[in-house]
């Protein structure tokens, strides 16, 4: 089991950062990075600290998709963890879904966003990458080993410091 | 043997923690580090409150002197000297039946992983290097701890004084150095007196208070019960008056904590 730690001062920030309306793009989406830990034979630990929104300039009009990014904020993302590829850097994309309760993954985002991943572990192959989707009140997470590939795991997220909440 | 609605019915005078509170006190795994007269008192109160999954360490057995204060303990277990993990588990067994227990019997600097993998950590330690180490894995590991200790000695008037804290150090806040609890002085005291430390005054009711206050801070951080915008994290436990209050000082701290930069998390690469 992977267990995603993200402190409530960082989560804020992403909050905040993701509720920006944006000039045509419908949603917004960021990424968070941490760093990966292997505790026990069944359990491991992702620990988030760092986010980085996309640039405004950086959506592009896509009538598909509620937000589409360029490659180049794809590319900024994965440098912030290939700079330190000795370390188990991990990267995650990160967008909210606009209800409260248990989010679930859109169709597009089974379809858009899976392929993100193999570039995230080719620029740091000693952590684990994902996706997380917030709601207003909750959130889930699917993570990609280095070891598997093609079989993404869902982990539970821990709302960790002012507050805390385990969303699993 | 239960029935199931007793198992039901168990939680129902403390449904006022919110709709999921009980759900999400389930899904934390909670770690106790030391398990003597503080730990104890945390340990029986974390099972009332429903806690399932505990990690806990003490490398010390019970002993006669532990009975004016060790929660759970009897004078069978000081005559067969039981390890006090045992006493804890069989604390936690006797509320909890189907509760996941992972013990150690020894420092937690020597078992470390298990304890990364709680969430929440209680320390209640002897020592401030003991502490400053267990905040400093807490984290690394973006564990929150909330601390308790107390202390008795005796005043300019010779009347023994007792005091102790219940802090609360979460990830992204300030910590107990930032608090004036950890500090270099108190430190260096107490590398002197190494070894002659001996064994320290402690009483039942004082620890049975500061494990208390640490539960009720805890509450309040996983359902939000009381409300309140800001959680109080330095609580300060008077003996003598019999008073807890917040450590105003920490209010008018501004800085964040400069100790424990974001990016200091997870295994340290050398």
């Amino acid at each position: 089991m992977i267990e995603i730690r993200l402190p409530t001062d960082l989560y804020a920030h992403i909050v905040e950062d993701l509720q920006k309306p944006h000039e045509f793009a419908l949603e917004r989406v960021g990424f968070v990075f941490g760093k990966f830990d292997e505790l026990t034979s069944d359990k491991s630990v992702v620990l988030l600290h760092q986010y980085t929104a996309v640039a405004d300039d950086d959506y592009i009009e896509n009538d598909n998709y509620a937000a589409a990014i360029n490659s180049e904020s794809i590319v900024k993302a994965m440098q912030v963890v290939r700079v330190k590829r000795a370390e188990p850097g991990c990267v995650f994309h990160i967008h909210t879904h606009e209800h409260k309760g248990r989010p679930s993954f859109s169709r597009q985002d089974q379809q858009g966003l899976p392929p993100l991943i193999p570039g995230f572990l080719r620029s740091a192959p000693k952590g684990v990458h994902g996706l997380i989707l917030l709601s207003h009140n909750n959130g889930i997470a699917q993570v990609w080993r280095p070891t598997a590939p093609d079989r993404p795991e869902s982990s539970s997220i821990v709302l960790t410091g002012k507050y805390m909440r385990v969303w699993s | 043997m239960m029935s199931e609605d007793n198992v039901a019915n168990r939680f129902d005078r403390q449904k006022f923690l919110g709709g999921n509170a009980q759900e999400q006190i389930t899904a934390f795994t909670v770690g106790v580090v030391g398990l003597g007269g503080g730990g104890s008192h945390l340990i029986q109160q974390l099972a009332h409150v429903g806690f399932q999954h505990y990690v806990l360490y003490d490398f010390d057995t019970v002993s006669f002197t532990n009975l004016n204060r060790l929660v759970g303990a009897t004078v069978e277990d000081a005559e067969k000297k039981e390890k006090k993990v045992k006493v804890a588990e069989r604390l936690i067994k006797g509320l909890q039946p189907n509760a996941i227990i992972r013990s150690h019997q020894s420092r937690w600097q020597d078992e470390p992983e298990d304890l990364k993998t709680c969430q929440l950590i209680f320390g209640a330690l002897d020592t401030y290097l003991g502490r400053k180490e267990l905040e400093e894995c807490s984290r690394r590991y973006l564990m929150t701890l909330v601390d308790i200790g107390m202390d008795v000695h005796t005043g300019q008037d010779g009347i023994p004084i007792i005091g102790g804290q219940a802090i609360i150090s979460a990830p992204g806040g300030l910590c107990m150095r930032c608090m004036g609890f950890l500090t270099d002085e108190k430190l260096a005291q107490e590398q002197a007196l190494y070894g002659g430390i001996g064994s320290r005054p402690q009483v039942v009711w004082s620890n049975g208070v500061l494990a208390s206050t640490a539960i009720s801070m805890a509450m309040n951080l996983i359902s939000g019960w009381t409300g309140a915008a800001e959680q109080s994290l330095y609580l300060i436990y008077d003996g003598n008056r019999m008073t807890v209050k917040p450590n105003r000082a920490v209010y008018s701290i501004q800085e964040p904590c400069s100790h424990f930069p974001p990016e200091a998390v997870g295994p340290v690469i050398l």
